[in-house]
């Protein structure tokens, strides 16, 4: 007898085991819900930094005060989880986050490829349906990490050889890459006048047209839109014939077009950087964002002064493209009907402003913006502008001369021991303004990273992440 | 533009003696009490100029005619005379105690509406400076409140941290006002509870009406206590007449009959009790006073949190209800 209660016991606890198997794969599909983050912007917009800093903070759940699904409770748990994709490297968070809170703090190196982070938040759902099915849901927050000098490379696209080699001809006339271009020109001239093909002379005109890349990002002109973008930060595909490549001068001058002819060649290998560098990386990581950041280091430019401004305006319309493919029918036709949903441009660097002038670089930006184009051609996606700064260096402090007061920040300098009280200057207050501002009228500060070595408690402080943030995901999380 | 566009400058901070470093934990530098801004001056119209008048005749009659009783009095008996004018002196005195003290009671309730019309104003026309304004003022009102010291530190924090003034509205709105609110609903519940349960069992129709009444009158002043407004019986008078407008203006009951019929699928509890019904129907009234009382002593207005509804209150007299009776 005995026996046989056992064997009704186990068929039991096994009917019990099978039973819960299938109720955790028809909830599991209730429970778990991906929002993949794009998180973009120029080098030296700050990205590693507002990664860190934004994924801290969410960790701890502190400092966020608008940040509504936190602060309405709503949210019961974030941790750090290990990725989906396991072919992108991992957004090095814990290195970045050693580098701030050492001793002797630094700003973490900048990293040139793809990588990404995971992020899960567990929280209550507010939707009735949900709600009754469900007590809590998981909502994996993927932050993909990507440079923005990749999608510049855009308007090549849709561009053939001959065109691209006419547009570089035309913006060396101009200065300052005229100047910058020097080299470049007179190795492409002996290249050109050489009649046996010579991979090596291929490669050191590359070469030469790289550093004329770099030459012009690094200028205290800090160009921006600068294509091909995989030259400046070529990822996993350095060395490789698809990205040693140059345009010609005088290309409708030229003669032969035999396989062996630098022409023919050049032009194979531009063709193959657009099919298998472009494309792919639009495919394969671009199309599967659902929001997206846009980090632009407008306060750079206006310290550059008004040909900077210029050129950020052209960078900026040129990513935006991306956005609206509407008119670009083979990103339309990647993207298959998916879009990205919410978009939120962020002019960065804010805490290098005293606190009055914080809120204006927002709408600055909002209104640099905004002069480009129809709302309509992002096809339903949210926009939102604002200021941010991932990581606050500066303290608020005034400022007393000749009787007036006036707001200014206190930071310590990369290079010097002590803080000093620093007024930047006013920024410009619309865009006619912005246009005016030459080199000096504007100054940034170089600040070396605040001491951060009490933030596992408090959270790392920011200016405007939460507001980010609230933008982007509020209505994820319903 | 050029020449009002001010350089830039940077100095080592020993060297500046008149820089000020705004340390995060000091606010006295960031929120300076402000003067509340007065009302409009009404004009006085005639007829208060009426009733003053005729108000002062009163107390000129009352002033001479204590004076000759005293006299009298004195007369007969210093004694019997000069206690009488020692009581006349402290009653008066003690009323004007009361008056002073109705009067500030008043001028708080009235900043605070200001503060709050200040905030609606900013969210609706998105103003930064009347935000900022009303932000500061809110800090006045309950800065020294120390069950709230807290979240008042992480509010001067917030405000060098690039937060706008609407933003900071937002987030005083969750950090000061979440927890008052909480209280204020469990309040406006069980006063409402009360009404009902009273009214129930009271014989006459005249005395539900009385009991109502009472405790509407309860519940406005603990609500204005709880939100920082000092109780008075003016400040009461004045809330009760603004609730009983603005329900007026809403709609009146229709609202809460309309509402007992939905959430007793067919009225049961009605057809149960005519009694009970009206009982329901005052528990309900409760309710509603007490909710826009709420509102009127609020000092900002319900954007970041939401406003709690009758439907809700509704909801917890019926559970009750049920529970006695079933």
């Amino acid at each position: 007898m005995p026996s046989v209660g056992r064997r009704t016991f186990y068929a039991i606890d096994k009917l019990i085991d099978n039973i819960e198997t299938v109720a955790g794969s028809v909830t599991s599909a209730f429970h778990d819900q991906t929002v993949r983050i794009g998180v973009t912007g120029l080098a030296g917009a700050g990205k590693t930094v507002f990664i860190t800093s934004l994924v801290h903070n969410l960790l701890t759940q502190k400092r966020l005060p608008l940040f509504s699904p936190l602060v309405g409770g709503q949210i019961e748990a974030v941790m750090l989880t290990p990725q989906s994709d396991q072919t992108i490297p991992r957004f090095a968070l814990e290195r970045h986050l050693d580098d701030l809170t050492a001793k002797d703090p630094r700003w973490p190196e900048s990293t040139s490829q793809l990588s990404q982070i995971r992020v899960t938040l567990k929280y209550r759902p507010s939707r009735l349906v949900t709600r009754n099915l469900t007590s809590t849901r998981l909502l994996h927050l993927d932050f993909v990490d990507y440079p923005g000098e990749w999608l510049l490379d855009l308007p090549l696209m849709d561009m053939s050889y001959e065109e691209w080699c006419k547009q570089i001809q035309q913006l060396i006339t101009e200065e300052p890459r005229k100047s910058y271009a020097e080299n470049w020109i007179q190795a492409c001239k002996q290249l050109q006048a050489a009649s046996r093909f010579d991979e090596r002379a291929v490669e050191a005109l590359a070469d030469k047209f790289r550093s004329f890349l770099l030459k012009c990002k690094t200028s205290e002109h800090r160009l921006s839109n600068l294509q091909p973008g995989r030259f400046i930060l070529p990822g996993d595909m350095a060395g490789s014939p698809a990205l040693t490549f140059s345009p010609l001068l005088d290309f409708e001058k030229q003669k032969g077009d035999d396989v062996w002819s630098y022409r023919r060649i050049m032009k194979d290998r531009f063709e193959s950087y657009k099919k298998n560098v472009v494309k792919p990386f639009f495919k394969n990581h671009f199309a599967n964002l659902d929001r997206q950041f846009v980090l632009v280091d407008l306060l750079g430019a206006i310290e550059a002064g008004s040909s900077s401004v210029k050129e950020l305006e052209g960078t900026l319309d040129q990513v935006m493209q991306a956005y609206r493919p509407g008119k670009l029918s083979w990103l339309s036709s990647l993207l298959l009907g998916k879009r990205i949903s919410h978009l939120y441009f962020a002019a960065s660097k804010a805490d290098l402003l005293p606190r009055d002038q914080q809120q204006k670089l927002g709408s600055l930006l909002r209104s640099f913006a905004r002069a480009k184009g129809d709302r309509s051609l992002y096809l339903g996606a949210q926009i939102d502008f604002g200021a941010l700064a991932a990581i606050r260096a500066t303290e608020a402090a005034e400022i007393k001369q000749n009787g007036q007061v006036i707001d200014a920040i206190v930071g310590r300098s990369k290079d010097k021991a002590e803080k000093s009280v620093i007024f930047p200057g006013d920024i410009p207050t619309d865009l006619r303004d912005l246009r005016n501002y030459e080199a000096g009228d504007f100054t940034l500060p170089r600040l070396a990273p605040p001491t951060l070595t009490a933030i596992d408690q408090g959270g790392i402080p920011h200016i405007g992440l939460d507001r980010a943030l609230d933008f982007l995901l509020k209505d994820a999380i319903t | 533009m050029t020449s009002t566009r001010r350089k830039p400058l940077s100095v080592p901070l020993v060297d500046v003696e008149s820089a000020v470093v705004i340390k995060e934990e000091d606010s006295e530098q960031v929120s300076t009490p402000t003067q509340l801004p007065r009302r409009t001056s009404k004009r006085r119209s005639v007829f208060t100029w009426f009733c003053l008048s005729v108000l002062g005749v009163i107390a000129f009659i009352l002033g001479f005619d204590l004076w000759l009783f005293t006299n009298e009095l004195v007369e007969i008996h210093p004694v019997l005379g000069y206690s009488v004018l020692a009581l006349a002196i402290s009653a008066t005195l003690c009323l004007l105690y009361m008056i002073g003290k109705e009067f500030f009671a008043l001028r708080k309730l009235a900043a605070m509406t200001a503060v709050r019309e200040q905030a609606e104003q900013a969210f609706a026309f998105d103003d930064e400076k009347l935000a900022q304004k009303s932000f500061r003022q809110l800090q006045v009102h309950y800065g020294k409140v120390p069950e709230l010291a807290v979240a008042n530190a992480e509010l001067r924090k917030h405000q060098n941290e690039g937060y706008s003034g609407i933003e900071l509205l937002t987030i005083a709105e969750r950090s000061l006002l979440e927890a008052i609110d909480k209280k204020a609903v469990s309040l406006i519940n069980a006063q409402a509870r009360n009404t009902a349960l009273l009214t129930t069992i009271s014989p006459y129709a005249i005395l539900d009406v009385l009991i109502t009444a009472w405790r509407n009158l309860r519940l406005i002043r603990q609500l204005s206590e709880l939100y920082g407004a000092k109780p008075s019986f003016f400040g009461s008078m004045k809330l009760m007449e603004q609730v009983v407008a603005h329900i007026a203006v809403t709609g009146g009951m229709e609202a809460g009959d309309s509402l007992i019929s939905e959430l007793f699928g067919g009225s049961f509890l009605t057809k149960l009790s005519t009694k009970l019904g009206e009982a329901l129907i005052n528990g309900l009234l409760t309710a509603r006073v007490g909710l826009t009382a709420m509102s009127q002593v609020r000092p900002l207005p319900f954007n970041a949190l939401p406003k709690p509804s009758v439907k809700h209150v509704a909801k917890d007299i019926v559970k009750e209800f049920k529970d006695r009776l079933v």
